[in-house]
């Protein structure tokens, strides 16, 4: 016995039903009239090739220091954060880039995974004191006192833990889009929406999707001095660490991938998004994305942090240790901030009583 | 009936003898009977024509129980063009036509009076009248109609032809409520440059050039809907190419 399929509106979700009449499928809830044909490709489109999401990544294999290599390392911990940081054995103190502590306890180095990349620090540390200089002088609101110069030095170089993830994704994405048209007569408005369903598969590539590897590094801030030009990542070695430190791996592999599919995913939905065009608007309803030759690696990429304490708050810098990118959140000045707002408010009060009078309107 | 009927006969006497109605035998007033006392009617009668021969435009003020015409605007139209109202004098005229029946009214200008009493001016006459016209006061309706038409012309002739004032309440909240949005949105904009540590909710600056290879691509048509909205209408509306006017009801 044949089992009896239901039928459901693209639009609503109600169950349609054929209009003898007009020959068509139509919901009695929402209204909408699809044809025949537009409904078989519907449904060919709905029943083809959409299977679950599937991520998968290779298994990552870890590698541990040489002897050799560990002897000219030592740990450093942060007794004020908790942040467990490597750097060169003979380091003096160190400020904790983190949370701007200078008591920070030297201890003995343990093995922890050997990185495969890094990308050296390119900006050094006067011309990233120069970058946040720059970036003060972009911050409208910023309080004078602020841009302490002594406060500023204290930045340190601080090759930030990454995965790195490399794929080829496979989509398969459906979009519920509209068309708009209007025109008018001498009595009414009339505008006339056509819906459509978009349908988008294929493959996109993607390589070094960077996700951080500390859960002491914020994502926001490590994101946000993004991205870093990878022809000038090289094979690790623990000269590079030289003079500065270098954050310990927390994060595996596994739990980091979560924010690379996220941000695959996304990315993915819009590189298709932009092949439809010439619709007034364009939302995904459904994605099913998988990858394939999926690889992951390690690597130590080099970022500036800064802690600054103001006004009892601790205030957070991130420059890029390549680019100079710089981003970070500025304290506000609530007077700088209203008296400019009374500037802007007063200038346009003036403009606007002077365009009311000038019409009439006064 | 008792006015308007010996004024009627003597002017359809007039047409029937295809002699032009001058404005002189036109009367600036003319009404049923019972709207207004005797001493009302000549007070009135005599205002409309002390302002005729002042500024040179025909004032008239109609009051009928019935609209013989498609409607009041039509019949306030009729009125002037068959009776020569506004047609001798040097700046046109303007008549305000009233039906006690139909609740309805119109105002109708010609000549010069269509500049006189713009948009603004007819609208002014409106509102003064109209409650007047609902309480059935139909001699103060006529009499505030003359002071407002004397007004209008006046201000017309100083060079400054009437205009609606804004509602200075109105102004002066636009004037206080523009700039305030405008610099809140400002700061609102310097503020967001305070904090750049926002994250990537994206990755394309990592997608391998030229990767990207569509595969299937389908537009599905489902269907269409039309909407249609009606178009404002104004309550009033100009009656021939001629004349400008308005009308409404009370």
């Amino acid at each position: 016995m044949d089992t009896i399929k239901d039928y459901k509106c693209p639009c609503c979700s109600a169950p349609l039903v054929f209009d003898a009449e007009k020959q068509n499928m139509h919901c009695e809830f929402c209204g909408a009239d699809i044809s025949l044909e537009a409904f078989a490709q519907l449904d060919k489109a709905d029943g083809d090739g959409m299977t679950s999401s599937s991520y998968d990544w290779e298994h990552y294999e870890p590698r541990s220091f040489d002897e050799g290599e560990a002897q000219g390392l030592s740990s450093y911990t942060c007794p004020s954060c908790g942040a467990e940081i490597t750097g060169d054995g003979s380091m003096g103190s160190t400020i904790c880039p983190y949370c701007g502590n200078s008591a920070i306890v030297k201890g003995q180095f343990e093995g922890t995974l050997r990185p495969d990349y890094v990308i050296p620090f390119k900006v050094d540390k006067k011309a990233a004191v120069a970058e946040f200089e720059k970036a003060c002088k972009g911050a409208p609101f910023l309080p004078d006192e602020f841009k302490d110069k002594k406060r500023i030095e204290e930045m340190a170089g601080v090759y930030i833990p990454f995965w790195m993830f490399d794929c080829d994704c496979n989509a398969d994405i459906r979009y519920s889009a509209q068309r708009e048209k209007s025109w008018s007569d001498s009595s009414y408005e009339y505008t006339k929406t056509d819906y459509y369903r978009l349908v988008r598969s294929g493959s996109i590539g993607f390589q070094n999707i960077p996700s951080s590897a500390s859960k002491k590094s914020d994502s926001s801030y490590t994101e946000s001095v993004e991205p870093f030009d990878y022809g000038e990542a090289v094979n690790f070695n623990t000269a590079y660490l030289s003079g500065y430190l270098a954050d310990k791996y927390e994060i595996s592999a596994e739990e980091s991938s979560e924010r690379a599919n996220e941000r695959v995913k996304n990315s993915t939905e819009s590189a298709f998004i932009g092949t439809s065009v010439g619709y007034s608007s364009v939302v995904p309803e459904s994605s099913n994305i998988s990858f394939s030759n999926g690889k992951v690696r390690y690597s130590l990429l080099p970022v500036w942090m800064l802690n600054i304490k103001y006004n009892g708050e601790n205030y957070k810098f991130a420059i890029n240790g390549q680019t100079g990118k710089t981003v970070g959140k500025f304290p506000i000045d609530k007077r700088k901030k209203w008296l400019y707002f009374g500037k802007v408010y007063a200038i346009g009060l003036a403009v606007c009583a002077i365009a009311a009078k000038l019409l009439g309107l006064l | 009936m008792k006015k308007i009927i010996p004024i009627l006969l003597v002017l359809l006497t007039l047409c029937a003898v295809f002699v032009p109605v001058s404005a002189e035998s036109a009367p600036p007033v003319a009404v049923i009977y019972g709207v207004m006392t005797d001493s009302e009617f000549d007070s009135l009668t005599a205002r409309l024509d002390s302002l005729c021969d002042t500024y040179e435009v025909d004032i008239a003020f109609i009051v009928s129980d019935e609209i013989v015409t498609e409607n009041a605007v039509t019949e306030a139209d009729a009125f002037c063009d068959t009776y020569g109202y506004g047609s001798e004098t040097s700046k046109g005229g303007i008549l305000f036509f009233v039906c006690t029946s139909t609740h309805e009214y119109a105002l109708s200008t010609c000549g010069e009076a269509n500049a006189i009493f713009g948009g603004d001016a007819l609208d002014y006459i409106e509102s003064a009248a109209n409650p007047h016209l609902k309480k059935g006061e139909y001699y103060k309706a006529g009499d505030i109609f003359a002071d407002k038409c004397e007004e209008i012309i006046e201000k017309y002739e100083s060079g400054e032809p009437y205009k609606k004032k804004a509602n200075p309440l109105l102004v002066i909240g636009g004037i206080v409520l523009i700039p305030l949005i405008a610099a809140l949105a400002f700061t609102g904009v310097k503020q967001s440059r305070m904090n750049t540590a926002t994250g990537q909710s994206e990755a394309e600056d990592y997608i391998r050039p030229d990767s990207m290879k569509l595969e299937r691509s389908e537009d599905i048509f489902l269907y269409s809907k039309v909407t249609k909205r009606e178009k404002p209408k104004s309550d009033s509306s100009s009656s021939t190419s001629s004349h400008g006017g308005k009308s409404g009801s009370f």
